[in-house]
């Protein structure tokens, strides 16, 4: 009895932890349905659905934010296009031929997760600029490829060390070359870790302002975070309900993207970053 | 056949070598390497040895922007661990409401910067943040705490948000050490007479040292590199009271077009992450022997 009781404590316990934690999240997802006097008046309390979604459709057409959201996700498709399949073949290669350059190779890749890339900024620029690459969505795409792979490859590679070696050496003996195993074996079996990297790396661009900010005009091309920071960074937070109109347009994909994978996400997580 | 097998896995690691190495370790590289000359962006430039390091090392407002980085980055490593470590333990308790509450726990890691920014900037407002406006209503008393907008507070507000948004990954990284914790060792402690906190620190915590490990080395260098939170809360300010060193590289490159001082503090920066590094791994592997050892 006493044991159980106490198990419900921890529960209770846990459970008012959680919702302290949330209150940033609470206090976005009812004030943007809140108009300005109601959030000064009673931040916390739940709307009474007067003013509907216009706080969001008045973000909406202020904010320009069709033309932020197919920019980031312009960013965000090349970026998984190229630096999911660039890094799995990659994991591929260093975790199955042991022979000392791939061994090397695979330390290589991975001393890129330590370069912060707030370091490399200038000279970067100038490589962007040598490549005709400055100001365009391919350039800052390709940064952003160099800078979540090496992560990429660490936990798809941690992933495969542990896919047992049999499937492939049969597919060998049959005369399958190493490309069509990998597609036709490998693949199909490292799909939850896919899905891990690419929330990942979703995240990554859709939250990150020091690149956009630095390798693109924001005219050209206002990324969602970037357009978010000008909009309310210049002239303050005078009107609440726009304010947290705009916050849930930044938020509410990534939210989407993030509850509806979080199953495989954090399975993925573990079974990657843990054991690899 | 073999030899086809090694061509081949060449060929699936040039495409992204290429992209690391243009993208990444070629600047990188570069910044090193400017940093030891006058090199202004533009024209000719020559080798000047360490004279960016002896002038940036006698400059009071970079001196305290690495401290207060360092301070950010071990406070922040700190209580992220804590918390982490703390509410992985809560969680592996067995609760009904785990899958949703771990969720709950993770989800500040996936809000943008700006976002996070913007909503707590607003939460601790000196004048009617939510924060002040509680501590009024259960103190009885107006309070009107500038915690962003004082340099003495600011620090800790930074530190404050950047646990809550890394917590997520860093419970992931615990609760899966605790589940690998054979039940049967910390049944054995509890028969022996060890009490519930004792077996803990005694059995569980020496179990999951390299867990701990892992989730300290990403507080630290995620805290070092820290950029967007407090670019996007207070810029850096009051009076530079939150500036890091990213913020002041930023600065130094874009603002004030001290492209020497921008390349010498990259390169620092550079330097303290691979060495926390390697001080982690280096400390892990000596742990691991002497575990094997014992």
């Amino acid at each position: 009895m006493i044991i159980r009781g106490k198990k419900y404590a921890v529960e209770i316990f846990t459970i008012i932890f959680a919702a302290i934690v949330s209150i940033p999240l609470y206090l976005v997802a009812i004030n943007s349905l809140k108009s300005h006097e109601e959030i000064v008046r009673k931040p916390l309390a739940l709307p009474h659905f007067t003013v509907g979604f216009s706080n969001i459709t008045r973000a909406f057409e202020k904010m320009d934010i069709v033309k932020s959201y197919s920019t980031t996700l312009s960013i965000v498709v090349l970026v998984i296009a190229c630096g999911v399949l660039l890094s799995m073949l990659a994991a591929y290669a260093v975790s199955r031929i042991n022979q000392r350059p791939f061994k090397v190779m695979y330390w290589v890749f991975l001393s890129g997760i330590l370069v912060p890339i707030q370091s490399a900024m200038i000279p970067l620029i100038f490589i962007l600029k040598t490549f005709h690459l400055n100001n365009t969505l391919l350039g800052i795409a390709l940064v952003y490829t160099a800078i979540v792979s090496p992560f990429a490859i660490f936990v798809f590679s941690g992933f495969m060390r542990t896919i047992p070696r049999e499937l492939e050496e049969a597919a060998f003996m049959d005369g399958s070359s190493l490309v069509n195993t990998f597609f036709k074996i490998i693949l199909p079996l490292i799909k939850p870790v896919t899905a891990t990297v690419i929330i990942l790396q979703f995240m990554y661009v859709w939250n990150d302002m020091l690149l956009p900010l630095v390798l693109l005009n924001s005219q050209d091309y206002p990324t969602v975070s970037i357009a978010l920071y000008k909009f309310f960074g210049a002239r303050g937070a005078a009107d609440l309900s726009l304010l947290f109109g705009g916050i849930s347009l930044a938020l509410l994909p990534v939210i989407i993207l993030f509850l509806s994978l979080q199953r495989y996400f954090v399975k993925g997580l573990v079974a990657g970053a843990v054991k690899g | 056949m073999q030899k086809q097998i090694l061509w081949t896995g060449i060929f699936f690691m040039l495409p992204i070598s290429m992209i690391l190495f243009i993208f990444l370790f070629l600047p990188i590289l570069q910044s090193l390497y400017y940093s030891l000359t006058n090199w202004t962006g533009v024209g000719d430039y020559s080798f000047i040895g360490f004279a960016n390091y002896q002038s940036i090392f006698t400059d009071s407002i970079f001196m305290d922007t690495l401290k207060r980085t360092l301070f950010i980055g071990l406070t922040t490593a700190l209580f992220t661990n804590l918390a982490g470590l703390f509410i992985a333990v809560l969680l592996d308790q067995s609760l009904f409401t785990k899958n949703i509450l771990r969720v709950l726990f993770y989800l500040p890691n996936v809000i943008p910067f700006v976002v996070a920014a913007f909503v707590w900037r607003y939460m601790l407002d000196a004048n009617d943040g939510l924060l002040n406006r509680t501590l009024s209503m259960l103190l009885s008393k107006n309070i009107h705490i500038p915690w962003v907008d004082s340099p003495s507070y600011v620090i800790w507000s930074i530190i404050v948000i950047s646990v809550w948004q890394m917590m997520g990954p860093v419970i992931i990284v615990y609760i899966a050490a605790l589940q690998g914790v054979p039940e049967h060792l910390k049944e054995a402690a509890l028969i022996e007479g060890a009490s519930p906190v004792k077996s803990f620190f005694s059995v569980t915590l020496p179990m999951i040292a390299p867990g701990i490990t892992v989730s300290v080395l990403i507080g630290l260098s995620n805290g070092i590199r820290i950029f967007d939170l407090p670019f996007a809360l207070t810029g850096g300010g009051p009076a530079n009271s939150s500036e890091t060193l990213s913020i002041r590289i930023y600065r130094y490159a874009f603002q004030s077009s001290d492209l020497g001082y921008a390349m010498s503090a990259s390169f620092i920066l550079t330097l303290l992450v691979i060495l926390i590094t390697f001080f982690f791994v280096a400390m892990s592997r000596r742990y691991e022997v002497g575990a094997e050892g014992a």
